[in-house]
């Protein structure tokens, strides 16, 4: 009898100390809202642009090329003498990758008058949590990453310039086919918004191209150890193995089946495209195919020339979030100064680039907008060679 | 297929069973559920990838000053239960604190081979377990048992926040950096393979259907080595006999001439120690190292000593084998998702028809 009540005792602190114990996923609850620079309090009279992302955690690598290429148009527009005399200030929002901090992250940026839009966020999950807060305060979000069909849904306040995973999905499908000779194909997925929209885009055009997806399996963001599931995989006999998922598990899983003697080349939507993936799994990175929306080799030569700039600024190298958040950033900025320096203004300025005559021309491409705020753009292909990304021999197109 | 599966199962469930072993020798001997238990496995995985890899000076004065600390408090209390005297317990801990801080902190920022590094970190975390049985539950002996519990959930959050301000929030891994190069089985790999390949990439053992690398069956090797050594030490020695006396009564343990509190000491350590080997290796083989690693960790072994009948070593290594094994098994359904959910549900099924665990029966129990 007193073991049974012990152990009930021990059940209970075992209760208590999940509930003090922090979340047992993400990074450390300190490293939360508002981080990075910028701060509250906007000098008065500036103009102030948000950009919303993961700046901490395993996806910093991503926050911090949003960022970056924000601030590079910033200092474009500051250094002509910002817009209409009034200085432009970027304010950065820490997400951490996670919904409910982009929710708190969004009351932040709605709260703050001097914000007249705002780039971000990256993961569909966070985009999807900020839209209603978003609509609800009249303030235009704007994405440069997020690329879940159902993003730009249900609200007129919420826009992108990068393809929708339905989109996506079909072309890995069909390249993966086409290109890469594949007949079979195991499926890991992330379990949000991004990983299952991606993959369930893929296996709607798989089915009707006949290539055969012969297992799938879920994994959440925390998990760290693919072993299991991989020799799940192996029996299988895949030619090739889909990650719908982002680069800081998929270099795992990289890394894992080539100790696992598992080695078929692997195949990632956009959020594996990270120059993290390379650096994370070293010689387990080759020969991955990726999708991505933008590549520096196929971008010509204004690209290659940002490119430089980009280099000089930051000393880092540019990828193709800190371009799609560039051009984010230059299409909203461009929205106060002729549309007019307030939120409603902006909305209507960008709602309006509505066909390919009005096109917003940036950096990755001609932008334009349908009704829901959805746009059109190419989906590329890199391959991983030589410990970086190149672009791919054969793409769609 | 399946052997496979279950061989990845038993490799995550000798790691847990590391664990629960000290969960499972603590509460024997106290009654105490010790929940620092997850954060000392933390820190036996963060000294020895201090000390492996190349660490900032910030990092190498934080763990310094930590191991410093450590061995302070350690030394003080020894010295004083011999001596009595307390100028000579300070002068004891001071210098001890001071000989070990430096050392750490050299080692920090020197890199040193692994096999060193490793047992070093065991050392250390032991001494670890030892300091928080001393500052933080001895004085509580006598208090109710839910004074002593919510103390060990606050050690446990000042030691992983502490982790955090020492070594940032991030993930670390030993592959990231070029490590040192390691005393052994280098031979067969090319020029510029890390340590870290040669332990998962370049060894293989083949045999029918199953495969393993070499890190899996060293982890396999030493969980097992350990938990059979456990088990001996405390069946056959004089300690073992003198442990188990101070878990069934310790004042008539006292009045055997046991000295009861050395006796706690060294079941702290040797389950500190136990804990710290376990981090370390499961922090080679998830190629994950963070702060928060502890806490998960740590409830899922609590978990497994729980299922095997808390305070019985040998329950404490068969649950940790058992919900290794399920959480394995779920994967193999295809059910990702849920493995860590079915292992739980495992662990309540077990409860629900045995309330002692699976082994928790044959233990004498104080009453």
């Amino acid at each position: 009898m007193i073991s049974s009540r012990t152990v009930l005792v021990f059940l209970v602190g075992l209760l208590l100390s999940t509930g003090c114990g922090g979340p047992p996923t993400g990074p450390a609850p300190d490293a939360g809202v508002g981080g990075g620079t910028g701060g509250g309090s906007a000098a008065a009279g500036a103009i102030v642009l948000g950009v919303a992302g993961p700046m901490t955690g395993d996806l910093a690598q991503v926050g911090k090329m949003m960022e970056r290429g924000a601030k590079m148009r910033v200092d474009e527009v500051n250094a002509r003498g910002g817009i209409g005399g009034r200085k432009v200030e970027l304010e950065v929002g820490d997400d951490t990758g996670n919904p409910k901090e982009a929710s708190t992250v969004a009351q932040k940026f709605a709260s703050n008058p001097a914000v007249m839009a705002v780039v971000g966020h990256y993961n569909s999950s966070c985009s999807l949590a900020g839209k209603p807060i978003y609509k609800e305060a009249g303030l235009v979000e704007f994405s440069s990453g997020s690329t879940n069909p159902t993003v730009c849904e249900g609200s007129d306040w919420t826009f992108r310039n990068i393809y929708r995973d339905d989109f996506q999905g079909q072309m890995l499908a069909r390249y993966a086919k086409q290109h890469m000779g594949a007949a079979r194909v195991a499926v890991f997925y992330d379990n949000d918004d991004y990983g299952i929209g991606l993959k369930t885009a893929f296996e709607e055009e798989a089915k009707k191209i006949a290539l055969e997806v012969v297992a799938a399996q879920s994994y959440e963001r925390d998990t760290v150890d693919f072993r299991p599931q991989l020799s799940t995989f192996m029996a299988k006999r895949p030619d090739i193995i889909l990650v719908s998922g982002l680069f800081s598990q998929a270099a795992k899983i990289a890394s894992q089946a080539r100790e696992s003697g598992l080695a078929v080349p692997l195949l990632g939507g956009d959020g594996v495209f990270s120059d993290e993936y390379i650096k994370n799994a070293g010689a387990a990175a080759e020969n991955t195919y990726v999708s991505t929306p933008f590549l520096f080799e196929l971008g010509g030569e204004r690209a290659r020339a940002w490119h430089g700039e980009f280099k000089k600024a930051f000393g880092t190298e540019p990828d193709a979030w800190a371009v799609l958040a560039y051009d984010a950033a230059a299409l909203l900025l461009q929205g106060v100064e002729k549309g007019g320096a307030t939120r409603k203004a902006v909305r209507d300025y960008i709602a309006a680039i509505d066909s390919k005559e009005k096109a917003f021309a940036g950096l990755g491409g001609a932008t334009y907008f349908d009704k829901n705020g959805d746009c059109l753009k190419p989906v590329h292909m890199a391959l991983v060679k030589g410990g970086k990304f190149v672009p791919a021999p054969k793409q769609m197109n | 297929m399946l052997a496979q599966i279950l061989l990845l199962g038993v490799t995550m469930g000798a790691a847990y069973a590391l664990i629960a072993v000290g969960y499972t020798m603590v509460y024997g001997i106290i009654e105490l559920i010790n929940f620092a238990h997850g954060e000392i496995y933390m820190y036996g995985a963060f000294m020895c990838l201090a000390l492996t890899i190349a660490s900032t000076p910030y990092q190498a004065a934080g763990a310094a000053l930590f191991a410093g600390a450590l061995a302070w408090v350690v030394a003080f209390d020894r010295v004083l239960e011999r001596s009595g005297s307390k100028p000579l317990a300070h002068g004891c801990g001071l210098a001890a604190a001071l000989a070990l801080g430096l050392a750490v902190y050299g080692g920090c920022l020197a890199r040193i081979p692994f096999p060193v590094s490793f047992l070093l970190a065991v050392g250390l975390a032991a001494m670890l377990g030892v300091a928080i049985e001393i500052v933080a539950y001895r004085p509580l002996r006598d208090s109710p048992r839910l004074t002593a519990l919510i103390t060990a959930i606050g050690v446990s959050l000042v030691l992983q926040n502490l982790a955090q301000v020492i070594w940032s929030a991030e993930n670390h891994t030993f592959r990231k950096y070029d490590a040192h190069p390691s005393l052994f089985l280098r031979q067969n790999m090319p020029e510029g393979t890390s340590f870290w390949q040669t332990l998962t990439e370049g060894h293989y053992l083949q045999g029918g259907p199953l495969s393993m690398s070499l890190l899996q069956a060293f982890i396999l090797v030493t969980a097992f080595a350990l938990m059979l050594g456990l088990h001996l030490l405390v069946t056959r020695t004089k300690l073992g006999m003198a442990m188990r006396a101070c878990a069934q009564d310790q004042v008539a343990a006292r009045l055997m001439g046991i000295d009861v509190n050395r006796v706690i000491s060294i079941t702290f350590a040797i389950g500190s120690a136990l804990g710290a080997v376990a981090g370390i290796l499961v922090g080679l083989y998830r190629d994950e190292i963070k702060p928060t690693m502890g806490y998960q960790a740590g409830v899922f072994a609590f978990s497994a000593a729980v299922l095997g009948g808390i305070g019985n070593i040998p329950g404490a290594m068969v649950g940790g084998l058992v919900l290794g094994v399920a959480q394995s098994l779920a994967i193999y359904w295809e059910l990702s998702e849920w493995s860590t959910g079915i292992a739980y549900l495992v662990m309540i099924s077990v409860i629900i028809l045995r309330p002692a665990g699976l082994m928790g029966a044959q233990l004498p129990r104080k009453s």
